[in-house]
């Protein structure tokens, strides 16, 4: 965090944009809100770990097949959750965050199928 | 000590007891299967979390899966609630959802540096509150039923 701090006074002082890379499993425990608020509060923007969509359908899906008929008024929630000191947080991450923080009985089973569909597509599409 | 029911009841700390409230009308019509109990006062609150004074009657104030805080109406009892939520033992496990109109950043950071689990921006469009209603229902209703129902002191 130190050298986040570094780098954003040298951000303040000169015009230029920094794009920062972590290695993290967002399907894992290690991607919540306890271990990332610091990483999210000194940037803007955070990157989907995904490509057209397919984290956000993952994710998704997962959800509807865990939760059943009552998901769709949870993502209602879950979207309308905010956090002015975060960086700007794809919907796909959001919620992962979301249900680590909030459902955390559930997350492991939602994660676990989202990680399962969103390979499977990868490998799909690399076929 | 005495242990509460497992109801979908919700606390609200700020609306208006009676009369028309936009929050109260938004549950009423569109999430009917949550209680919603409100209290106004940080002191009110903290009766009714400890199940003492006028609150003492546990089925009738059973204790609630979840509490909402509405920042617009009572901001600085809300901020003070939560504290007091999370600092007490077999209190601190019900998640606090902080509603707010204005988005005013330096109150919503508060919150969650207090341990709020959530802060919804509310609507002035009926349909946008009703949805929010569904959504906290629907949260409710997958909180483990052991969540927010530990023994009162």
């Amino acid at each position: 965090m130190r050298l986040e701090e570094l780098w954003n006074e040298l951000l303040g002082a000169n015009r230029f944009s920094l794009l920062c890379a972590y290695q993290i499993d967002v399907f894992g425990k290690e991607f919540q809100v306890g271990i990332l608020d610091g990483v999210l509060c000194a940037h803007t923007q955070l990157m989907s770990a995904g490509t057209n969509g397919d984290l956000e359908g993952a994710v998704n899906d997962a959800i509807e097949q865990v939760l059943g008929s009552r998901a769709k008024e949870l993502k209602l929630l879950i979207k309308a959750n905010f956090r002015p000191a975060w960086a700007v947080v794809p919907q796909a991450e959001a919620t992962i965050l979301w249900l680590r923080n909030n459902l955390p009985h559930y997350a492991d089973e939602i994660l676990a199928r989202a990680r399962g569909s969103y390979q499977a597509a990868l490998t799909s599409h690399a076929n | 000590m005495r242990t509460s029911d497992a109801s979908n009841t919700v606390l609200l700390i700020g609306g208006t007891p009676e009369g028309p409230c936009r929050l109260k009308l938004a549950f009423l019509s569109a999430a009917p299967n949550v209680s919603l109990r409100v209290v106004q006062s940080a002191k009110e609150t903290q009766a009714y979390l400890s199940g003492i004074d006028a609150y003492a009657d546990h089925d009738g104030y059973p204790m609630p899966r979840l509490i909402l805080v509405d920042l617009d109406v009572a901001q600085r009892t809300g901020l003070e609630v939560l504290e007091w939520v999370k600092a007490k033992p077999g209190l601190m496990q019900i998640p606090v959802i902080v509603l707010t109109s204005s988005g005013e950043s330096s109150d919503v950071d508060q919150a969650y540096a207090l341990g709020a689990s959530s802060c919804l921006l509310k609507s002035m469009d009926q349909e946008a509150t009703q949805d929010l209603a569904k959504g906290i229902e629907a949260y409710a209703t997958f909180l483990a039923p052991d969540m927010g129902h530990t023994a009162r002191a």
